[in-house]
């Protein structure tokens, strides 16, 4: 779906605790973690070759949640494509691009290649 | 068209949501990175999003495209990590405890929005252009006058400031009686001579500051029992005192 209305979680007193997005669907931060957990070593054991992830581009149709509060605030839910079948009706795929670096090497010879 | 239960948002909100999300997603890989040889962080982040943009006469507001509905818009937002120098360069300072957001005074909304929109979030920014002469007039097609904004900026900021008595004494040492009112922010304004009048009689102030106001009465001006001592500190601070000898 790409937008649902507001939702919001209740408490046993009956207190809202804030609003909560599909459980299909991560927070957009731990989504984006998910997508960028990377060793960042690859390792042909035949030719005895290793290579070291640099830069990773990623660009994919995601599906939002998107809940806004009465106050105006915004929170983000996404999730990759949650279903393949074609149907008459598609849900809204956005495009989400996201560029991953490395930023320290500290890989040495015999270091991290057990 | 967007139906009912799709709510609209603004830009402003969904940017402010994606760079929290963002920086909790660098946190998060920043901890992660600790056990680990080589470290990745995340550069850029950008969205496509189909959507259906709306203007209510002030406001430019998004509904998020649904399933189903078609001719909806593009936006693409790009989101580009920068360094704490470049943040400094290009970003205004927050707005400080001493500072008066405009926000908070008491102006029409009309003028707010005009102000909002020339880049003046604080009384500091406003008396910035001031003290380089913007003509403010001009510049915002006479919606906002300086002059109009002064008496407003400077009640808000007694406002922040505001006075309190914390003792009030008689001395008789020298010649004529001196009142002597102690507290807080008393003279604060050193354009604006504090005025006291003592049971509807002007009185002599002989010193004044922020701490301390002496004002000189003649002998029989204090009576026994109830006295009235009004002070006029500046244009936004009047107070009335009764004292009893």
């Amino acid at each position: 779906m790409a937008s649902i209305e507001n939702d919001q979680a209740r408490l046993p007193d009956g207190s809202a605790e804030g609003p909560v997005i599909d459980e299909a669907m991560l927070e957009m931060g731990e989504f984006i973690v998910q997508m960028s957990d990377f060793e960042g070593h690859l390792f042909d054991p035949d030719s005895l070759t290793s290579f070291q992830l640099e830069e990773v581009d990623l660009s994919m149709p995601v599906q939002l949640d998107l809940l806004v509060q009465d106050d105006g605030e915004v929170t983000l839910g996404s999730s990759p494509p949650l279903y393949y079948a074609d149907t008459t009706i598609m849900p809204v795929f956005h495009q989400m691009k996201v560029k991953i670096r490395v930023t320290k090497k500290e890989m040495t010879h015999g270091h991290g290649l057990k | 068209m967007a139906t009912a239960s799709n709510k609209a948002w603004n830009l402003e909100s969904f940017i402010d949501s994606l760079v929290i999300e963002l920086d909790k997603a660098r946190e998060t890989l920043a901890v992660k990175a600790i056990n680990r040889p080589l470290t990745y962080t995340v550069k850029d982040v950008g969205l496509d999003l189909h959507l259906f943009p709306t203007f209510n006469g002030d406001d430019v507001k998004f509904v998020t495209a649904q399933p189903g509905q078609s001719g909806a818009s593009k936006l693409s937002i790009q989101l580009g990590s920068i360094t704490d120098q470049q943040i400094r360069q290009t970003s205004k300072e927050p707005i400080t405890k001493d500072s008066v957001a405009i926000e908070s005074i008491d102006i029409d909304r009309e003028t707010k929005k005009t102000l909002r929109k020339m880049g003046v979030s604080s009384v500091n920014d406003l008396e910035k252009l001031e003290k380089k002469n913007v003509d403010l007039e001009k510049v915002s097609n006479k919606k906002v006058n300086y002059k109009n904004l002064a008496d407003v900026i400077n009640k808000s900021k007694r406002g922040n400031r505001p006075p309190s008595v914390g003792k009030v004494s008689l001395s008789l040492s020298t010649g004529n009686p001196v009142l002597i009112v102690e507290g807080d922010n008393l003279h604060v304004d050193k354009k604006f001579a504090p005025v006291a009048v003592v049971n509807d009689k002007l009185a002599n102030i002989i010193a004044s500051d922020p701490k301390q106001l002496m004002i000189e009465v003649k002998p029989n001006a204090i009576l026994s029992g109830k006295n009235e001592l009004v002070m006029t500190l500046d244009p936004y601070a009047i107070f009335k005192l009764e004292i009893n000898n």
